[in-house]
């Protein structure tokens, strides 16, 4: 494969790379300036993509490399808020379907990133859990084990969102 | 967990497609007798559609151009000046695109026009490189004969505002010479360094008032660049470079000339 077959290979995986770090970090523009990191990066390395493995989990192990560097960095920088308390929410009948995707978008951002990321690979990019384990460098039942907490957090937090003066019982 | 509740992990697995068909076709089997399981497993399916309908319009987005700008790097051979056009042709595609979508939402073009411009990136690189590519000693009026500050005034009377003259000499870069070039807002400055082996840094400035942008890295073909901008300029310093050390010297040099034009 030439090389500038590998790096449409690589523009092709921006709009994807777009859409998890998005989601992931919840910022446009931060999320587009880890994506420019990727690609750069990406691009200064192409000659350590092997041919016939996935791009796409490649790109994705630099961008999570990369992204967690990031976050060592600020952590060591500026103190870290933690985010508990639920965003205001509106009530508004009829609009079922809207408001549901308003209490994902807003449980989803009071996950915490590890079971943000597990879910984001495996539920919205649909990666195998051996490829998300590869993303994250992490063993699979790790990745199971943290999908499963994900899953049950996100719908707990969706749940609290939307009942806020029922109270959940904890198992 | 008593033993006739299907496990977390099946559960997940089975969401995800992760079983193998028996071991599916079984769990599916059992889901109908055990109807919380069941409501999982919905809820759980439920959370990846919605994040599909969260997030699956990102993929129809224009590819942002600094990331375009960023991903036209290619080590092919592929020329600079195609490496260039193709970077400008990007752009254009990217605004037409902007366009349609915001006709489609409804908002006059005439919104676009006040709102707060962006740096036209994709402008400053083609200008900042084509500049440094054709910088050739004798084109630029040499720095030893006038001074910096003969050169700062030869500049400001032709750029229409003071500008300060940068020095790289702590990083072993030696001011060599200094032009006036046409842009299209009027005049834009270019200020060329070199080391003792000959190697050039450049430093293009031209006027442009938008939005601040932080020192920003960006590639043409094999040059490498490192722009930002202040209320109505914007810089570009330039340099071919070929490893990630290179990069980092540039970034440095990117910093320095940022503080000392700034203050």
């Amino acid at each position: 494969m030439s090389t500038e077959t590998k790096r449409q290979a690589v523009v092709a995986e921006v709009p994807r790379l777009r859409r998890y770090a998005i989601a992931l970090m919840r910022d446009r523009t931060e999320a587009d300036d880890l994506v420019h990191d990727v690609v750069l990066r990406a691009l200064d390395k192409l000659h350590l993509w092997r041919e016939g493995t996935n791009m796409r989990t490649w790109l994705f192990t630099i961008m999570h490399n990369l992204h967690a560097n990031e976050m060592r960095r600020r952590s060591r920088m500026l103190d870290v808020v933690p985010m508990d308390a639920a965003p205001p929410r509106a009530e508004a009948a009829g609009q079922e379907a809207a408001v549901e995707l308003s209490e994902l978008s807003g449980a989803m951002g009071n996950l915490s990133p590890l079971h943000r990321q597990v879910l984001l690979l495996i539920g919205l990019e649909g990666m195998t859990y051996g490829e998300a384990a590869g993303v994250l460098d992490v063993p699979v039942g790790t990745v199971m084990s943290r999908l499963s907490r994900a899953r049950e957090d996100l719908r707990r937090k969706i749940d609290e969102g939307t009942h806020t003066a029922t109270i959940r019982r904890v198992k | 967990m008593s033993e006739d509740r299907i496990s977390d992990s099946e559960l997940n697995a089975l969401v995800d497609g992760e079983l193998d068909p028996a071991r599916q076709a079984e769990i599916e089997a059992w889901l109908a007798d055990d109807p919380e399981s069941a409501s999982r497993v919905a809820r759980y399916r439920a959370q990846n559609a919605g994040l599909h309908a969260l997030y699956d319009d990102i993929l129809n987005e224009d590819i942002p151009p600094k990331i375009a700008a960023a991903s036209q790097n290619s080590r092919a051979g592929v020329p600079p000046w195609a490496a260039m056009a193709a970077a400008i042709a990007l752009f254009v595609v990217g605004a037409a695109g902007g366009w349609i979508v915001r006709g489609e939402a409804g908002v006059a073009p005439v919104a676009q026009v006040a709102a707060a411009p962006r740096i036209d990136t994709q402008e400053l690189m083609v200008r900042a490189s084509m500049a440094h590519v054709v910088s050739h000693e004798d084109e630029l009026r040499a720095v030893s004969t006038s001074g910096k500050a003969g050169v700062g005034d030869y500049l400001a009377d032709r750029m229409g505002k003071p500008i300060r003259v940068p020095s790289l000499e702590s990083f072993g870069y030696r001011l060599i010479g200094s032009r006036v070039l046409p842009d299209t807002d009027g005049p834009a400055a270019q200020f060329v360094f070199a080391d003792e082996t000959g190697k050039k840094v450049s430093l293009y400035v031209r006027g442009e008032q938008a939005d601040g942008v932080d020192i920003t890295y960006a590639l043409a073909d094999d040059l490498s660049m490192f722009y930002w901008n202040d209320s109505d300029r914007s810089y570009a310093m330039v340099t071919r470079v070929d490893d990630e050390q290179g990069r980092e010297a540039l970034l440095n040099a990117a910093r320095m000339v940022h503080g000392q034009l700034s203050r």
